[in-house]
């Protein structure tokens, strides 16, 4: 048999057998959209922890989670805590899961949302179902039904906004309270 | 007649104000909408607000809530009207006003403008119209009244029972205490049962024997016209 006659075919089969085993090893975090024909940023991490910093280098929150999921610009938390300091009062949120699409600026926090405000004066502390928190302005707001403790009475009624900067807070309908026991 | 007259009057301002507010063991209350300050320690609720506790019900436009740095409650209403009930076996307190503040711990309630108190005792209905009213009730297991002063320009009184002619009066102060049943009157006091009257300075009258004294003031009149069918 001429061996010279099988180099062709030999090298052929080498090239082919190379391409295939390189297409199945390459990366898979990285695709292409055919919609967008852009690239889709995937991150997971566990035990995520933040600290945020504004402009003039003041603390603007501290975020815990167990996980986090970033898929291009929106960022999912499991198990979120977020820690916010105004003036004296320290604010604290917990929640199941919290989502992001503007770097922790603001977030959708939900299931079993939980907020706790202490200062030397007074104590406060609210459950609802879903939470926007606004980092920029400071604010807490809800259309769902909420609890609230503040310490003389429980209240429950359906929508809350809470001003942190001002300590002020409302209840938008159908209040009903009665003293803590 | 005249009784008649004073029925009907006594039945039309009874219903207007004494349709009943529940009461209830657990201070509670409920409203449209409330917000509250953290930093000033106070809640404000709005729209048909609605609290109850084991001592009174009460019923206002708007309630303050305010908590003392001994944690007790410092009530504040305005509405058109507030209301406010007491009742047990032995007496019930209904009230009309504008404005009502309530400290839960002194068991003190102050009413201002245009207001109406209906305290029905001793098989006795006393009505006073007038424009500040402070109401003490004693904090006993059963809420009894303890004292009642009101002033007002005009201040009037009618007091009605079963067998007895009705007495109207007028004064620009009142002082009643509720276990002695004495009610003083003071200031151009003007007095009316049964077609006699009294005009005098002060009057002191005493709602469970039915008596009546004039005490003599330096240089102050005392008119008394006795009805001549008596």
């Amino acid at each position: 048999m001429n061996v010279k006659r099988l180099i062709p075919y030999l090298t052929a089969a080498i090239v082919f057998s190379w391409a295939i085993a390189l297409f199945f090893s390459s990366p898979k975090t990285t695709k292409t959209d055919p919609s967008m024909g852009a690239l889709i940023h995937q991150y997971k991490m566990s035990d995520l922890s933040i600290v945020q910093f504004d402009k003039s280098g003041q603390q603007i929150h501290t975020i815990h989670a167990e996980k986090a999921e970033t898929i291009n610009d929106l960022t999912t938390l499991t198990a979120p805590t977020i820690e916010t300091r105004v003036e004296d009062n320290r604010w604290k949120m917990s929640a199941g899961s919290a989502s992001s699409k503007d770097n922790f600026l603001s977030l959708a926090l939900a299931q079993r949302v939980n907020i706790e405000e202490s200062s030397a004066k007074t104590r406060l502390s609210f459950v609802t179902d879903n939470l926007h928190y606004d980092a920029r302005r400071k604010q807490l707001s809800t259309e769902a039904p909420v609890t609230i403790n503040n310490g003389g009475f429980k209240l429950s009624g359906v929508g809350l906004s809470v001003d942190l900067t001002n300590q002020r807070y409302e209840i938008k309908s159908q209040v009903k309270g009665q003293e803590a026991q | 007649m005249k009784y008649g007259v004073f029925l009907i009057v006594f039945l039309i301002h009874g219903l207007s104000i004494s349709s009943d507010l529940k009461h209830c063991k657990t201070a509670s209350f409920s409203a449209e909408s409330s917000s509250g300050s953290g930093r000033l320690g106070e809640m404000i609720h709005r729209g048909n607000v609605v609290y109850c506790d084991q001592q009174v019900a009460f019923s206002a436009d708007q309630l303050t809530v305010k908590r003392t740095d001994d944690q007790r409650s410092i009530f504040e209403g305005i509405g058109n009207p507030i209301r406010m009930q007491q009742r047990n076996e032995s007496f019930s307190i209904d009230a009309k006003a504008q404005k009502f503040s309530y400290r839960s711990n002194e068991q003190l309630f102050n009413f201002e403008n245009k207001v109406e108190i209906d305290l029905v005792s001793r098989d006795n209905k006393l009505m006073i119209k007038s424009t500040q009213v402070s109401y003490q009730f004693q904090n006993t297991d059963q809420t009894l009244p303890d004292a009642l002063n009101a002033s007002g320009d005009p201040l009037s009184i009618l007091i009605t029972g079963e067998n007895r002619a009705p007495l109207e009066a007028t004064a620009s102060q009142l002082s009643y205490q509720h276990q002695t049943g004495t009610l003083t009157l003071q200031g151009k006091v003007t007095f009316n049962q049964a077609g006699n009257q009294i005009k005098a300075e002060k009057l002191i009258y005493n709602s469970i024997d039915q008596t009546w004294q004039v005490p003599p003031i330096k240089n102050k009149r005392i008119e008394i016209i006795k009805n001549p069918e008596l």
